[in-house]
């Protein structure tokens, strides 16, 4: 019970002080000027490079970096770890890409989501509608799992009942959320960034002095299981199906719609820039640590032990109670910082651009912000419900909700900002080819030469973009004037 | 700078960023794979880990920071986001 109380209470501590920025942001939110939505959805583009790398990087990293790849690193080897660190360009790729052409046009569009962005440049309701709703049902999936996932966490490494659990994750979660808004989210996220940083440094630190040392740590396992050494794990990582990851978790990632958002929200180019040096240093750290972490624990674990478990049993079993208490938090920051921006762009996508922009346009500021708070709310009950008895339906959803995002967004996310062509039929073929082709292919388990689905998908998906841009109507002059700063 | 250059520039830093994506990518796959193929007993080992891995993930972290690093400060431009009485000609 004591060894309880020990973890609990940092952990305690931990939650607690992310409430109270969620209720210091709503305290000292000045709604004199600008406008609500985008003050609450965006933070008044406020963020600060410093900021803008760890929002970008807490909310791309989830319970899988922080669980399950380490997890499976501790069976696979160095294989696993290095595709793990084909995720290291994620930060700089999407802000080198995506981040000024989307602050120059979101200022001039006053556009706070990426359906805003979508709108300006296809003209088109049927493709915010089905994006929107994509989105949603995605997110809610997601969500729900990484909810799932916290729970789990409590419950392995500090006793507490799953219901329990899940409730106190929530609550903090979902409270923090709708009451700062964009900017609570972001703040929160840096300092859950930062201790991914310290709990990553410190749990690899113990269990490499655990195992020895790094010689004889890497000698046991290179003696005992040689074939962890190898990039293809003894022939069980294919070529063709690694390669793919640079697809996958690579230029996929372009079409995530909660890190594309996030080139709407940053103050200048000097943050920018800031944020593509830091973002990279930082998201290969975290990505090398922790799944080093899952290797060199192979040698301190029983064999056998489920994937999942191995990094909260190396916690508990390297680190004094109180301090697995505090970096038991490095997992939970990664999954509250994904559900916290997911959650805020879900209501962003029901309040603005379904609410305003289809029943009423006309909305007072007081309807929109009641809305915002009371929708954000919901929605985080809504998953809350949901992952105390997850339906099926959602946990299959959730298998197929990264690859399926990138499937609707990638092309007109990239194509939208850097082809004049590109055009409202071509992004709506292009959106649900994508997203038809990822459930066909990942329900036939379409993988031609071992590779994972999503490469065909999106080669599916430019097809039928580019067909349908070529025989659609050619965008309007203003929309390119306003895109390409030419007609 | 009007909206023109300013596109033009943008463009120009989307190729630079993909070309450093070409190069992290042809860094990890030459060191992993060229290094990284054959019998593990026969790696070369440094600290306990073996050589290709690394060059390819451990230097290939660091050294694509630091090409990011002198990239962005060396041909990454100040864009002005907001709207000047100059971009709108």
């Amino acid at each position: 019970m004591s060894l309880q109380m020990n973890m609990l209470l940092p952990m305690g501590l931990y939650l607690c002080c992310m409430l109270g920025i969620g209720i210091y942001v709503h305290r000292s939110a000045s709604p004199g000027k600008g406008s609500f939505l985008q003050h609450y959805f965006i933070g008044d583009r406020g963020m600060g490079g410093f900021v803008l790398a760890m929002t970008l990087i807490a909310t791309y990293t989830s319970a899988s970096s922080f669980i399950g790849g380490p997890g499976v690193a501790s069976v696979k080897g160095l294989g696993w770890v290095f595709l793990a660190m084909i995720q290291v360009p994620t930060a700089f790729l999407t802000l080198g890409i995506l981040g000024k052409k989307l602050a120059l046009i979101s200022r001039k569009i006053q556009g706070v989501t990426v359906m805003d962005y979508l709108w300006a440049r296809y003209r088109s309701k049927m493709l915010v509608l089905l994006a929107s709703l994509t989105m949603l049902i995605f997110f809610l999936a997601i969500m729900v799992a990484q909810c799932i996932g916290g729970a789990r966490l409590f419950q392995v490494m500090a006793g507490i009942p799953y219901g329990a659990g899940l409730a106190l994750f929530a609550l903090v979660v979902v409270l923090y959320t709708t009451l700062g808004g964009f900017r609570a989210v972001v703040i929160t996220d840096a300092l859950q960034g930062a201790v991914m940083i310290f709990a990553t440094l410190f749990l690899l630190a113990a269990v490499v002095r655990a195992g020895g040392g790094l010689e004889v740590a890497g000698e046991t396992l290179r003696t005992l299981h040689p074939e962890m050494m190898d990039p293809t794990s003894g022939g069980t990582l294919g070529k063709p199906f690694l390669l793919s990851f640079w697809v996958l978790v690579g230029l996929g990632i372009l079409g995530l719609p909660q890190t594309t958002v996030r080139g709407m929200g940053f103050r200048d180019s000097r943050s920018l820039h800031n944020a593509m040096i830091i973002g990279t240093l930082v998201v290969g750290f975290l990505m090398l640590g922790m799944h080093l972490v899952g290797f060199f624990g192979r040698v301190l674990l029983p064999e056998g032990l489920s994937p999942d478990l191995v990094i909260p049993t190396l916690t508990v079993q390297v680190l004094p109670p109180f301090w697995a208490g505090i970096f038991i938090a490095g997992p939970l920051a990664a999954i509250m910082s994904t559900v916290d921006s997911l959650l805020l762009l879900a209501a962003a996508a029901l309040v603005k651009d379904l609410y305003i922009r289809f029943v009423s346009p006309g909305a007072t500021e007081k309807t929109i912000s009641r809305m915002s708070f009371g929708i954000t709310a919901l929605l985080g009950v809504a998953a809350f419900l949901l992952a105390l008895n997850p339906p099926d339906l959602i946990v299959w959803i959730n298998l197929f909700a990264f690859g399926g995002l990138e499937a609707a967004f990638l092309w007109p996310t990239v194509l939208g900002l850097y082809w004049k062509r590109a055009n409202a039929s071509g992004a709506l073929l292009g959106m649900l080819g994508g997203v038809g082709a990822y459930f066909w292919c990942s329900l036939n388990a379409f993988n031609p030469l071992g590779m994972h689905q999503i490469v065909p998908v999106l080669l599916f998906s430019l097809l039928g973009f580019v067909a349908g841009s070529w025989f659609g109507k050619k965008p309007d002059p203003e929309v390119l004037e306003l895109f390409f700063g030419e007609k | 700078m009007t909206d023109k250059e300013k596109h033009g520039q943008l463009n120009r830093e989307a190729l630079a960023t993909l070309g450093l994506y070409g190069i992290f990518f042809l860094w990890w796959y030459g060191w992993g794979y060229g290094l990284g193929s054959g019998n593990p007993e026969s790696y070369t080992y440094l600290f306990g880990l073996p050589l290709w891995f690394l060059l390819s993930c451990v230097g290939g972290w660091l050294g694509i920071s630091l090409g990011v690093f002198w990239v962005v400060r060396g041909f990454f431009r100040e864009i002005p986001f907001e709207e000047t009485p100059e971009s709108s000609r």
